[in-house]
This record gives C-alpha cells, structure tokens and sequence, in this order.
C-alpha cells in the first residue's frame, strides 16, 4: 500500500519553491561542486534541490554533469593530458572543427 | 517557479579555473593549447555521458557515435569561448565547462530520438495508469475511490496539461523528446506537467482523498 502511495506521490509531484528549468540551468554547476565538496547544495539552492526531484529532464543533466566533474574534474589543471578515450576514437587531431 | 539565486555560495575563483579563463582569452600566448586541452577535456566527458544514455540512442555506434561526440565537444566548446565572460566562479571552471558538454549530449541525444522514434499518438492519449497504480483486487476501497478520482480529473485538464502529463507521467516519454514533437522547449513542458500536477493533486483533495507527500508518509 505505501509503496502505491509513494507511487502516486512522485507522479504528482508538484512542489511550491520549485525554481524551474531555466533558474537550475545556470548554477547546475555550482550545486554539483558543493555536494561534491561535500557540503549541503540543497540548502544553498533549495528551489533547485525541489525542481531536480520533480524534472526528468534536469535530474538526468544533473546526475550527468555529477558524474563528469567527479570523474574528469580534477583532470582541469593537468598540461599533459591524457586522453584514452580520444585516441580509441581515433582523433589525433584534437582541434575541434569548427 | 521562482528565480534562485546563489547568494548563498562563495565565490571559488581557483588559480587553475583563473588560468583557464585567461588562457582560453583570444590573444594570450597559449590560446591555441589551452582550446586543444579542453576539448579533449569536452571530448571525454560527451563521449561519458553519451554512453550513460545509450539508451536512448537505439542501434548508434561507431562511427555515428563518434560523430555525435565529436559534434557536442565541438559546440560545447563554441558557447564556453563565447560565454567565457558568464562566468561568475561560482565553481570550478571544467565543472562549469562540463555543463556545457552534457546539456550539448542532452539535446542531441534526445534529437535523435525524436527522429528515430517520436511518440506515438497513443503514448500522447493513452490515460492508463502505471501498473504500481493500477486498482487491484485487494485494494481498500478509498484507494479505489482515489484512482478513479485521479483518472476522472486527468480528464479536466486543459488539452495541453492532459497531453503532457500522459506522455511523461503515464508513459514515460522524454520530456525533451516531448517538447520537439510539441514544437516547445524543457522548461515550457515542465510548466505544463507542473500545473498538471498541481490540478490534479488539488482534485484529489477535494474529493477527499489527499495525496500525502513522501515526506509525511516517512514521517
């Protein structure tokens, strides 16, 4: 029974303070590094943290931008980069084209 | 809906995101190397997050896959050199860079998808609840009474609200996917589904059978 409840919960979700897209499109960024850093982005960003629960679209975006700066981050201040990836791709050329 | 704003936050202009944007500056003496490191940089974080939603990609693969790739890296990398001055350091430069690269990967891959397969009418009209909310055998009356409440009131929705919130609530469509087969954009869909929801959380209420939030339902 609860769980149809949490069911019918989450599909109506409909929460007041939610900042919309367009707000959390501009500071994704800076709420991803703070839980990162460990520290609370929710309360930081708390429009954000209510528009990322109910927003297919912007969860998606978010959990993949969390993933990337974990991931890569820290590979920002490096001169020699290293780029498996890349080079399976067959791209010795690293130019972007334009 | 409101604006946020991140008066809350530091600023966190690090030395390695001060030289990114000065390097990345038309002009400076390692303009050129600085573009290279972070493409390769936007590469690898597209081609990350391109995997992550394979998915939604169907039958992509190598070559096409690549190009994909190569096409969200390179139009990241547009838009950061253009908006280099939008940058307020409010995080790291490659977390803000990165941004770019996923919203890129995001957009593209739900094009694809809008090609490959756009939604079809019945997953636009179809009003069938998911199974988790489908009424059972065993259900308690007032649950029955809730469900039939909720598919009464789907249908008191504006036509737009009732097209919406049956693709992306009852039938799982993309919400982006939604907005090109709509002709709109993320966030104007997500307003429609939002009021949606909100009308049909305040039905439910007035018909007696409130909706508790997760929050109190833990609680």
């Amino acid at each position: 029974m609860s769980h149809d409840l949490h069911h019918l919960d989450d599909l109506l979700r409909a929460t007041d303070g939610d900042a919309g897209c367009t707000a959390g499109e501009g500071i994704l960024d800076a709420y991803v590094d703070l839980e990162l850093a460990g520290e609370d982005a929710a309360a930081a960003f708390p429009g954000t943290a209510i528009h990322l629960r109910s927003c297919p679209g912007c969860r998606a975006d978010h959990d993949g931008l969390l993933e990337a700066a974990h991931l890569f981050g820290d590979l920002g201040h490096s001169s020699d980069l290293v780029d498996p990836e890349a080079r399976s791709l067959g791209k010795n050329d690293r130019r972007p084209r334009h | 809906m409101i604006n946020e704003r991140p008066a809350a936050t530091t600023e966190r202009h690090d030395e390695d995101s001060r030289q990114w944007v000065e390097q990345l500056r038309a002009g400076h003496p390692r303009h050129d190397e600085a573009v290279a490191r972070l493409h390769a940089l936007l590469l690898r974080v597209a081609v990350h997050e391109l995997s992550r939603r394979r998915s939604q990609l169907g039958s992509v693969a190598g070559p096409e896959f690549e190009d994909l790739a190569q096409q969200a890296a390179d139009d990241a990398l547009l838009s950061i050199v253009r908006r280099l001055d939008d940058f307020r350091g409010l995080s790291r430069f490659t977390t803000w860079a990165y941004k770019f690269a996923v919203f890129e990967v995001s957009s593209k891959v739900a094009r694809h998808a809008w090609r490959r397969q756009p939604p079809s009418a019945e997953e636009l009209t179809s009003e069938r609840l998911p199974d988790g909310l489908s009424p059972r055998p065993g259900d308690r009356l007032e649950q029955r009474e809730q469900l039939k409440t909720l598919s009464d009131a789907i249908g008191s929705l504006t036509a737009r609200q009732r097209e919406v919130f049956v693709a992306i609530a009852l039938n799982d469509v993309p919400i982006d996917v939604l907005a090109l087969q709509l002709g709109s954009n993320r966030n104007a869909i997500y307003k429609n589904l939002f009021d949606a929801r909100r009308k049909l959380r305040g039905s439910l209420a007035r018909a007696g059978h409130p909706v508790l939030e997760e929050d109190a339902i833990a609680g």
